[in-house]
Formats: C-alpha cells, structure tokens, sequence
C-alpha cells in the first residue's frame, strides 16, 4: 500500500491530474476575495457559503497548510521524476544504438540513398569528421563488408529538462528560505530619522524625501535620500530610493513603498497678514514652523509656532490637538510681535479663511496654504532565499529553451563499396521533433553531406 | 457616431486596421463555407493592410507619448492583436493553411473590437511603478507569447471541428487530419511556452521585486497567470501520458486559452496591484 502510494507520487501518470487539481485551488483564490474581514465574508456571502470558506481557509487559501501540501506532493513528483524518468531519458540518449541494415535506414521517414565516387574508408573518415564538426559523438561498426555509423547529438535537450524540472525546487528553497529567515515591513521615516534594522550591523539615515511633479501636477516620482551608516556612524553608502530602484546593502533592502503628509510639520505655509499698516489686499509672505519673519514697516515679526493638520480643540483640557494624521482642517497658530509687544495671536484655518481667533482687532492673518513636509515610507526586507529564486529564474530559462530548441537527433549512416570505385551511402535519421519538422534540417545535413563527399573525392 | 471623430493621426490609423482586420474577417466567413482562392488571398492582404495601419498608429502614440505604450488595456490589447497578426503570417507561410488563418483573423477582430470599446487615453504621465524597463520586457514578451498561445487556441478549434464533424462533409475535407492540427497546436504553445514563462511569470516577478519588494504576492492577476502556466504544462506532459493525448490535450490547451483571455483581462475585473488598466 504504502510503496503503491510512493510509486504513484513519482509516477508521470500523476503530473496532469496534480497540475490540474493546484490549478483548481488557485482558481478558487482568484474567485473568492482573499483576506478581507471575517464580517465582511459573512455580509456578501451570507450563510453556509461563508461558512465553507471560513472552514476551509478560502479567503486565504495560499497560506493554508493544504495548499501547502499540494505543492509539497508536487516537489516530491518532480523530484521522483527527476531521478528516474528524466535520469533514464538522459542515459537512453547517451546510449549509442545501431540499426540492422542499409534497409532499417531506408524505412525511417527521414531517409536518403546516394552514390559518390570513392573508397569507402575515406568516405568513413569523411563522414566521421563531417559529423564530428557538427558536434555529433559518432561510433560505428561493420558488419558484410558494410560500415555503419551513428551519430548523435549532444544531449541538450535532456539536460534541459532535467534543469528545467530541478529549477522548480529552487523557487520551493528561496520561497522557504525567505519566510524562515527573512523579514519585511514599513518604516515611516521623516527627513533627520535614523533607524536599525534587526540583527544588522548598520543604521539607515533619512536625508530628505522630494515629490516630483510635472506640469499637470502629476506625481512623476518620489524620492527618498538615504545613507547607510555603520555602527561609529560613519557614512558608507548614499543612494537616492525611488520606486523601482531600491537600495541594496548588506542583505538587507530598501524600497520605496509609500509617502504622507507629516501631522505636526510642514516645509512653508503662505499667509495674508492685514493689519493698519498694509493697503487692503493684505501683504502675502511665506513662513516655515518657529521661523521669525520680519515684515516690512515698523518691525512687525511674524511667528508660527504650531501647525495640526486635523485641528479640533479636545472637550475636556480645551486644548487644540489632531483628530487624525490627514489634512482635513489645516491649523497654524500665528503670532505677530513688534519688540516685547504681542499685536496678533491666534490660530488661523486654510479651510476656513473667514474663522479668526484674534487677539487683538487691528491684525488679522489668513492661512492660505502651505507645502507639505512628507513622510517616506520604506519598506525593509531582508530575503535570504532571493539568491536562489535568481538562480531558479537562470535555470529554468537555459533549460526551457534546451527543451524546446534542441530537439534530441540520431543519424544512422551505412556505407558500402559499390562497383566501379563507388560508395553507397545511405542515411536515414530521427529526431525527439516530428518527423516533418526534422524533415527539413535532415535534407540539409544530407545535401551537405554529399558536397563533402564529393570535394573528397576529388581532391 | 462618427468612428473617425478623434483628431489624431493615431486614432484614424487605428480605425483604418480596425476596418482591414474587419474587412478580413468577413472575407474569411465566406471562405469558410466558399472554398474559392481568390478569398483567401484577399483576406490576407487585408490582414497585411490592417498590420501596416496598426503599426503606424503604435509608432505614432510611442512618439507622442514619448514611451513605449505598454501602460493600460487598450494598448495592452492593441500590441495583442499586433502580435497574433505577425503569427498569423509566420504559420501561414510555414503551414499554407488559410483556415488557421481565419480562425486567428476572427480572433484578432474579436481582440480590435474590445480594444475599440475601451478609453484610448494615452497616460502621460506614468505613475512611478510603471516607469521600469522589466515592466517593458513583462509586458511585450509575455503578449508575444499569448499571442502564440492564440494561434495554438485556432488550431484547436479546427482540431474540434476536424473530429466532431463525418469525415464525408466537405468542409471537413478541407482539413488537414487531426493529427497535423494536433501538431500545430502544439508546435505554437513550444513558442509561447517560453516565451509566457519568461515573460509573463519571470520578467512579472522580477518587476514586481524592484517595484514592491517581492517577487510573488498571489494577487489575483499573479495567480491568473500561474494558472495558465499550469495549465499549459499540463498539457505539455499530457501529450506523453497515456489517456490524455488528442481530444484531452486539445481540451486542456483550449481551456489555457480561456484562462489566458480571462487573465489577460483580468485588470478589467479583479483589481490588484494590477489594477493600473
Ligand atoms: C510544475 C511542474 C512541472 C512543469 C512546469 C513541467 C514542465 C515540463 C516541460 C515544459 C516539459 C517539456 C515538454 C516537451 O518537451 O514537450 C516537460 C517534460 C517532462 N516532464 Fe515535466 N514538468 C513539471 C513536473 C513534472 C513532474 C512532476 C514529472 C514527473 C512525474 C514530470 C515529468 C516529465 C517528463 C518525463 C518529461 C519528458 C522529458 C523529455 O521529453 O525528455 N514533469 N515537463
């Protein structure tokens, strides 16, 4: 029973039914949507259905130890496979056979018979050497007088396949190798921050983030600065992340993952201060946060001191906090000075331009808007298994394309002394490709065969 | 509705392939039933027209775009149908089998008339994820080999055809056997094999790395494609397992096709990190 079962999982019968039944569960991860809420399940399929899913583990079918199962019964097929029929296909075609006679040549679909002047020793050594060029392994035998030679080609598309099959497992070892020892999240980091990373020797710096733009006010990139730095704080490694370029140091990666605005901070907000000594329109200038800027006239200083980008006062303490991270009600508090004299006090809204805390009724200042300061957030992850994903892609390329590309070929070539200084020459050949794909490379090969049969025998 | 409304050169290059892959078409419904030369070669020249007009409106958007447009479902489906029409002329001259070719033309046809239905705007500005030459690789080599996958599909459609109807009738007649279908099938999935592997599942995955920081995540567009994947090494390994070769390995290879339409569609449907179409 138990040997039946081990038969079975090596056993090429169990290929197309295995491959069929992953292909069904994957199918079933696309239909059903995959980690949503448990509640959210059970609102859009109420009843058993949810149930079921829940169950069985369809909304997260990938990570479910049966999936898992699946694959791993398919490593052992391909492995079992491996080590027997592909290990067997590559000694068969290793194998030098020989035909009986001149007609088991003629019977093949791809055949010829020829005759050219000659001895039939040098027309041997010819055809060895002409076919030994072509990087065929060539033996041969005589048998009545009559010397057969075959030839075959190297065994790529063997080879192919076994790498091909063999490259599978390197996916199974980075995927593992990844989750076991391997780590990967978001840091949102502020220009200024430095951070560590888990059992790395290095410290990573934040040196800015920039929103590029294009005319439109598209978003054409966003860019991290970031330093590595080692453990004295010496600077190793500068390099500007962006998305699709990640900085690689030490085994440890960094990408560009996603950006915000900060809550607390800002680059320059732009306000309007009116007051006595300015016409109607107010005068426009632009402050950064706990900057003093002078305003022209009898020594006005303009200060902000504070910025919350989802303002609300807290009911209890009454005093001004963020209700989220989001922009949704801007703040700045805004305080105009002239000497030790305060003019102006108060908070002042981009939404709500018309709302005023003032202090005093001469001054009043609105907060037109204000640049961003961002936040970046890079993701961080270390794959140990990567190195072998790489090579799994390297090997299952140079395989695939031996698989199909280099189809396996046999030439078998007789060779009798005919009369009057004559050679027969009869060729026939076969390939892993069907006959009429051969069909055309053979006649070639045979064509040009004779030529150099010919230019032998005459020289 | 006036089809030639749009201003731009591009669109009305567009809507002249549009109206030769047409064109071609209907030509190639009359040669099903009427077994008369001059159609098929008529089809075919209407198939070279349209793959001229098609070419010169791609030209056109690359260079009014200033990249390669490779960035949503219009162009994904247009450079789709761009390929299966450059298959189409390779196996006709391999194959000398004009029946193929009209099942691929339909196809294409079908292919141009959703294309037609989706927005034509061209992004100019790309989002940044989508600025990556791997994205450019992913995209072209993996429609190239779809496009070989269609060719394989129109050969399985005649193979059905072939066996389901009396060996008398005189359309079947026309046919090749159902072995040399068999084998064309089969000869078009050893081009678009490779070259799905390659394109669609490696130059994805390493995209993917350098653009979110892992080669896999099982989004539902990943998944769709692995599952073509499978399917069609199913059905390269059915073809050597006892019980599984002819009509199951024409079922199989034809329910990849599906699978590839549905996949390649998916941004449509699904969302994902996909979702950009
Ligand atoms: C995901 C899993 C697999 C994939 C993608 C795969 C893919 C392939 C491909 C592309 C070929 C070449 C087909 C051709 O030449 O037309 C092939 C051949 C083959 N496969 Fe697999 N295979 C897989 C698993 C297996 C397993 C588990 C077995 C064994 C049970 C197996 C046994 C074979 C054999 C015996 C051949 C023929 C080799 C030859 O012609 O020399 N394969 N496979």
């Amino acid at each position: 029973m138990i040997k039946r079962f081990i038969n079975l999982l090596g056993s090429v019968q169990v290929i197309v039914p295995l491959l069929i039944v992953i292909t069904v569960v994957s199918l079933a991860g696309v239909i059903v949507p995959q980690s949503l809420p448990t509640a959210q399940y059970l609102q859009i399929m109420p009843g058993w259905r949810s149930s079921i899913i829940l169950q069985l583990g369809l909304d997260h079918i990938f990570s479910t130890w049966w999936f898992y199962t699946l694959l791993g019964i398919l490593a052992v097929n391909v492995v079992a496979c491996s080590l027997t029929h592909q290990v067997k296909s590559l000694k068969n075609a290793g194998a030098m056979r020989f035909l009986q006679k001149p007609d088991d040549a003629n019977r093949l679909k791809c055949s010829v018979s020829f005759e050219v002047d000659g001895a039939q020793i040098n027309a041997v050594e010819t055809i060895t050497g002409f076919m030994k060029r072509r990087m065929f392994f060539c033996s041969n035998q005589t048998k009545e007088n009559v010397t057969q030679i075959a030839a075959r080609s190297p065994r790529l598309k063997e080879i192919g396949s076994l790498m091909f099959h063999l490259s599978i497992l390197f996916f199974y070892v980075g995927g593992i190798v990844s989750t076991m020892g391997g780590f990967s999240y978001v840091k949102e980091l502020c220009s200024g921050d430095v951070v560590g990373v888990q059992n790395w020797p290095y410290r990573i710096r934040c040196d800015g983030f920039k929103v590029e733009r294009n005319q439109d006010g598209a978003v054409s990139s966003y860019k991290s600065n970031l330093t590595v730095l080692s453990a004295d704080s010496t600077q190793l490694l500068k390099k500007v992340v962006e998305v699709n370029h990640p900085l690689a140091f030490a085994g440890v990666n960094f990408y560009q993952n996603s950006y915000g605005e900060q809550s607390g901070s800002f680059e320059v907000a732009s306000l309007q201060v009116f007051g006595p000594q300015f016409d109607t329109s107010g005068y426009m200038t632009a402050a950064s946060l706990n900057t003093p800027v002078t305003l022209p006239g009898n020594g006005i200083t303009l200060t902000v001191s504070r910025f919350i980008s989802d303002f609300i006062i807290d009911m209890q303490s009454g005093e001004a906090t963020s209700r989220s991270d989001r922009p949704n009600n801007p703040a700045v508090k805004v305080t105009l000075t002239r000497g030790a004299d305060t003019l102006y006090s108060g908070w002042a809204f981009e939404n709500y331009p018309d709302v005023h805390q003032e202090s005093k009724k001469d001054y009043k200042v609105v907060f037109v808007g204000y640049e961003p300061r961002y936040y970046t957030g890079i993701k961080i992850s270390h794959n140990p298994g990567n190195p072998f994903i790489w090579f799994g892609f390297a090997f299952m390329t140079l395989g695939i394309f031996l698989v199909f590309y280099f189809p396996h070929r046999n030439y078998w070539i007789f060779i009798g002394q005919g009369n009057n200084r004559k050679v027969i020459v009869t060729v026939g050949g076969a390939s892993s490709r069907s006959a009429s794909a051969f069909q055309a490379e053979f006649n070639h090969s045979c064509d040009s065969l004779k030529r150099v049969l010919k230019e032998g025998s005459s020289s | 509705m006036n089809i030639f409304a749009q201003n731009s050169i591009e669109f009305t290059f567009f809507w002249w392939a549009f109206i030769a892959y047409s064109a071609s078409c209907l030509l190639y419904v009359a040669y099903f039933p009427i077994s008369k030369k001059w159609l098929a070669t008529s089809a075919s020249i209407a198939m070279a027209i349209g793959l001229l007009m098609q070419t010169l409106a791609m030209i056109e958007r690359t260079v009014h775009i200033h990249h390669m447009p490779l960035t949503n479902m219009f162009e994904y489906i247009s450079l789709f149908a761009w390929f299966a029409t450059c298959f189409y002329f390779v196996f006709l001259r391999v194959y000398k089998l004009h029946l193929l070719g009209a099942v691929i033309s339909f196809t294409v046809f079908m292919l141009m008339v959703a294309g037609s239905l989706l927005p034509k705007d061209a992004e100019m500005q790309l989002v940044p994820a989508l600025q990556s030459y791997w994205l450019q690789i992913h995209v072209s080599v993996a429609s190239l080999g779809e496009a070989a996958f269609l060719v394989a599909f129109a050969a399985n459609i005649l193979y059905f055809l072939k066996t389901g109807m009396s060996k008398t009738s005189a359309f079947a007649s026309r046919l090749p056997d159902a072995q040399t279908l068999d084998r064309i099938a089969y000869k078009a999935i050893t081009v678009g094999y490779p070259l799905f592997t390659i394109g669609a599942l490696f130059a994805g995955a390493i995209w993917a790395e350098q653009a979110w920081g892992s080669f896999w995540s099982w989004d539902p567009k990943e998944v769709g494609s692995l599952i073509v994947w499978l399917i069609y090494s199913a059905y390269l390994h059915a073809r050597f397992v006892k019980g599984w070769t002819g009509s199951r390995a024409a079922i199989l290879s034809t329910t990849a096709f599906t699978c590839t339409l549905l996949t390649f569609f998916a941004n449509l449907i699904l969302g994902g990190l996909h979702a950009y179409g």
